[in-house]
C-alpha cells in the first residue's frame, strides 16, 4: 500500500500544476462530451479542479493522471446533475452516462478524438463565410439562438436548423475525412 | 445504423446541446443510446466535435474573414476560455505556495503550545501561535499541541511527523498522536499508512510504526471507528479498547492496556567526562534495581531502572534503588558531589498524559537496611518506601537529599541532583555503602502516562547511575 501522504511541498503542487496545464483542455473536452452544456461543463471543471488539487495527495506521480482527473469528473458531473435544479427528465441517466463515460475511455485509448479535432478544423475552413459565422456567434461569443436570430435576422428556428445541419455537415465531413463513412 | 438512424441521432444531440429537447425526446435518445454501442459512439463524436468547437472557439477561422454585416456580439475573447481557467488556477495555487509561511487565507490550524519540542524538516511554522495550513511538521523531540479550527485538539509525542489536510483532516505518518475531538469537530480523521481513524467526538492515541507502517489506536474516552482502506473494513473502539492495523489487515479488538508501547526507545551514548572520580552502581558492592507495585507487571526491562506515579493506588507505580560503594573514598572526603542519571524512553505510556514531572532522591539514613539483594528486591521488601501508598516514604529510614524536574515531553538525557545534602549525606556515611531511592512525584494527569525509565548498570550502551565526586585533599584510599 502506498503511504497516503498529502503534497505540501513546491515541488508536489508544481507537478500538480504541469500536469492540470498539460491535461486541462482534454479533461474539459471529456466532461462537456458528457454534460453537453458548455456552462455546465465549465460549472464542473471549476470544481472538479479544486477536489483534484484537494485528493492530488492521494495520486501516484507516474501514474496516468488524466484518467485519475477523469474519474474526479465523472463523480463531480453526478454531483452537479444532483445539485442542478433541472428535473430528472430533462436530462439523460446517470446510468447512461457511465456508459457513455465507457465509451470515452475507449475513445481515448484509441486517440480517436486527436485525430478527430485536427480534421475538424480543416472541415470548418470549408464552410461558406456565412455559415462559419453562425458558428463563431454560437461558439466563440456564445450567442444564444435568439441573439444569432437577431444578428442575422433569421428566425429562432432557422438558426436552430442551420445549426442542427452545421453541426451533422461538420460530423459527416469529419468522418469522411478519416475515412470511416 | 443506417443513414437515416444517424440523421434522427444527431438530430437529438443537437437537441440536447441546445436544451431543447421534450421529455419524450430525452426518452427517446436515452433508449437508443442505452441499447447501441454504435449510437453511443456516434454520439459522442458529434458531442466531441461540439466541446472541441467551443473550447477552442473556432480557431481556424481569421478575423478578417467575418462578414462586415454581421459584426461578432463582443470583442474577440483572447486567449480562449480554457486558457483562461488554466491560468486562473495556476496564478491561484501559485498564491497558496507563494504565501505558505503566513497562510492567513488557507491556514485552518494553530500550533498552540510546544514543549521542548526540537523540529526537523517540515513545511510548515512551529512556532507558538503560528497559523497552520496544508503541509507537514516532523518533531524530533518534545510535544506539540495543535488546535485546528474544526474543534480537534491533536497533541503530537516525539518522535514524530504529522501532515496537516484541512480542518477535519490530517496524516500521521509515523510517531504517536492523542486527539481530543470535541462535539464540533466529529468525523475529524486521522489517516495513517494502513488505517483511518474516524473519530465521533472523544479522545483517544494513534501511533504509527516507522518501519511496518502499523497502525494502533487506542479509545480513552467516546467512540472512533477504524477503517482498513482497501477493504474499507471498519470496526468501532469505545472506551479502553485499541485496534492494530498492519498492512492490510484489520486487527481485532483488544482491551487497552494500561500503558501501550507506544514508541521504540532510543539508545543515545552519552560518554564519561573525565577529570573527577566516578563511582557507579555496576562498581563491585554496587548494585540497582526498581520496584513495582499496582498492575499492570509485564512491562518490565532488565536494562532500564522504570519511575512511574501512577494515577489511583491500583495503577502502576514504580521506584529505583541505587547503591554506591564508597570503601574507595575517605568518610568526609567528598568536596563535592553529583548524581547523574541517563533516561531514555521506555515507549510505554502517553508523555502527554503527564506534566513536567518532578523527582525526588532520597538517601537511606537506616544503614541496617543498605545490603539489600537487587535480585530479589520486590515493592514488599524494599527498603525506605513506604508500600502502602504510591510515592510515600518511610521518613525515618530516608532523608530527602535532593530533587530534579524532567520537562513535560522529554524523555531522553541526562538528569540528576548535586549540592551540600547530597554531599553531607555521603561524607556522613559510616558503613561505607550509600543507598538512593529515586521516586517519582508528578502524578499523571490520566491513566496510560509515560513511564520514565534510566539506564541501569546493565544497559548495553548507557552509562549506569554514577555519582560524580570532587574529592578534598588526601581523601583518596
Amino acid at each position: 500500500m502506498s503511504p497516503d501522504v498529502p503534497h505540501p511541498d513546491p515541488d508536489r503542487t508544481e507537478a500538480f500544476l504541469r500536469l492540470l496545464a498539460d491535461h486541462e483542455r482534454r479533461l474539459a473536452l471529456y466532461v462537456t462530451g458528457l454534460v453537453a452544456c458548455p456552462q455546465d461543463a465549465q460549472d464542473v471543471m471549476q470544481e472538479g479542479k479544486i477536489i483534484m488539487w484537494r485528493q492530488f495527495h492521494q495520486f501516484e506521480l507516474g501514474t496516468n493522471f488524466p484518467a485519475w482527473a477523469r474519474k474526479i469528473l465523472f463523480y463531480q458531473i453526478l454531483a452537479h446533475r444532483r445539485r442542478s435544479k433541472r428535473d430528472r427528465s430533462e436530462h439523460l441517466s446517470d446510468r447512461l452516462l457511465e456508459l457513455l463515460s465507457e465509451e470515452s475511455e475507449t475513445a481515448i485509448r484509441e486517440q480517436r478524438w486527436e485525430r478527430r479535432e485536427k480534421v475538424l478544423q480543416e472541415c470548418v475552413t470549408k464552410l461558406s463565410p456565412e455559415h462559419r459565422e453562425i458558428l463563431e456567434l454560437r461558439y466563440r461569443d456564445e450567442a444564444s439562438i435568439e441573439g444569432i436570430s437577431r444578428r442575422t435576422e433569421r428566425t429562432e428556428g432557422a438558426v436552430y436548423r442551420l445549426l442542427s445541419r452545421l453541426r451533422k455537415n461538420l460530423y459527416l465531413c469529419v468522418e469522411k475525412e478519416l475515412g470511416t463513412a | 445504423m443506417n443513414d437515416s438512424d444517424t440523421d434522427h441521432l444527431l438530430e437529438l444531440a443537437h437537441g440536447y446541446i441546445e436544451g431543447s429537447l421534450t421529455a419524450e425526446q430525452i426518452a427517446e435518445l436515452e433508449v437508443i443510446l442505452a441499447g447501441d454501442p454504435a449510437a453511443r459512439r456516434i454520439y459522442l463524436d458529434f458531442l466531441h466535435d461540439h466541446a472541441s468547437l467551443h473550447w477552442d472557439h473556432v480557431t481556424a477561422l481569421g478575423d478578417e474573414e467575418v462578414i462586415e454585416d454581421f459584426p461578432p456580439l463582443r470583442a474577440r475573447r483572447f486567449p480562449p476560455l480554457w486558457q483562461i481557467f488554466a491560468a486562473a488556477a495556476l496564478i491561484s495555487l501559485l498564491a497558496l505556495v507563494a504565501t505558505r509561511p503566513e497562510p492567513r487565507d488557507t491556514s485552518f490550524a494553530t500550533m498552540k503550545k510546544t514543549e521542548a519540542a526540537q523540529w526537523e524538516s517540515g513545511t510548515l511554522p512551529t512556532a507558538e501561535g503560528a497559523r497552520l495550513g496544508t503541509g507537514e511538521i516532523e518533531l524530533i523531540r518534545g510535544l506539540a499541541t495543535i488546535t485546528f479550527d474544526s474543534g480537534a485538539e491533536v497533541v503530537l509525542e516525539a518522535p514524530a511527523r504529522l501532515s496537516l489536510v484541512d480542518a477535519m483532516n490530517c496524516v500521521l505518518e509515523r510517531g504517536t498522536a492523542v486527539a481530543e475531538v470535541g462535539e464540533s469537530a466529529k468525523g475529524f480523521t486521522i489517516r495513517t499508512p494502513s488505517a483511518r481513524v474516524i473519530d465521533y467526538g472523544t479522545r483517544f492515541a494513534v501511533n504509527v510504526d516507522s518501519k511496518s507502517g502499523a497502525t494502533q489506536t487506542q479509545v480513552f474516552d467516546g467512540l472512533v471507528e477504524v477503517e482498513e482502506p482497501e477493504s474499507k473494513k471498519r470496526i468501532a473502539l469505545r472506551e479502553g479498547q485499541q485496534a492494530l492495523v498492519t498492512g492490510a489487515s484489520l486487527g481485532g479488538i483488544s482491551e487497552g492496556v494500561e500503558e501501550g508501547t507506544w514508541s521504540n526507545p532510543e539508545s543515545p551514548v552519552r560518554p564519561k567526562e573525565p577529570g573527577t572520580r566516578f563511582l557507579t552502581t555496576a562498581d563491585p558492592g554496587g548494585a540497582d534495581a526498581y520496584v513495582w507495585g499496582g498492575k499492570p507487571t509485564t512491562h518490565t526491562s532488565e536494562t532500564l531502572l522504570l519511575l512511574k506515579n501512577g494515577l489511583g493506588n491500583d495503577a502502576p507505580h514504580r521506584k529505583a534503588f541505587l547503591r554506591f560503594p564508597l570503601d574507595s573514598i575517605a568518610p568526609g572526603g567528598i568536596a563535592a558531589a553529583r548524581l547523574e542519571l541517563r533516561f531514555t524512553p521506555t515507549g510505554w505510556g502517553l508523555a502527554s498524559h503527564l506534566g513536567d514531572s518532578e523527582f525526588t532522591v532520597y538517601g537511606l539514613i537506616d544503614e541496617t537496611l543498605d545490603e539489600w539483594d537487587p535480585t530479589s528486591l520486590t515493592w514488599s521488601n524494599a527498603p525506605g518506601h513506604e508500600p502502602a501508598g504510591g510515592n510515600a516514604v518511610r521518613k525515618d529510614q530516608v532523608r530527602e537529599i535532593g530533587r530534579f524536574t524532567v520537562p513535560r515531553g522529554i524523555q531522553t538525557g541526562s538528569f540528576g541532583i548535586d549540592g551540600e545534602a547530597l554531599q553531607a549525606f555521603l561524607n556522613a556515611d559510616g558503613n561505607r555503602r550509600a543507598t538512593l531511592l529515586v521516586i517519582r512525584e508528578t502524578p499523571e494527569t490520566r491513566g496510560g502516562g509515560l513511564v520514565h525509565a534510566f539506564a541501569s548498570s546493565r544497559h548495553p550502551n548507557l552509562a549506569p547511575p554514577t555519582l560524580e565526586l570532587k574529592l578534598s585533599e588526601g581523601s583518596e584510599k
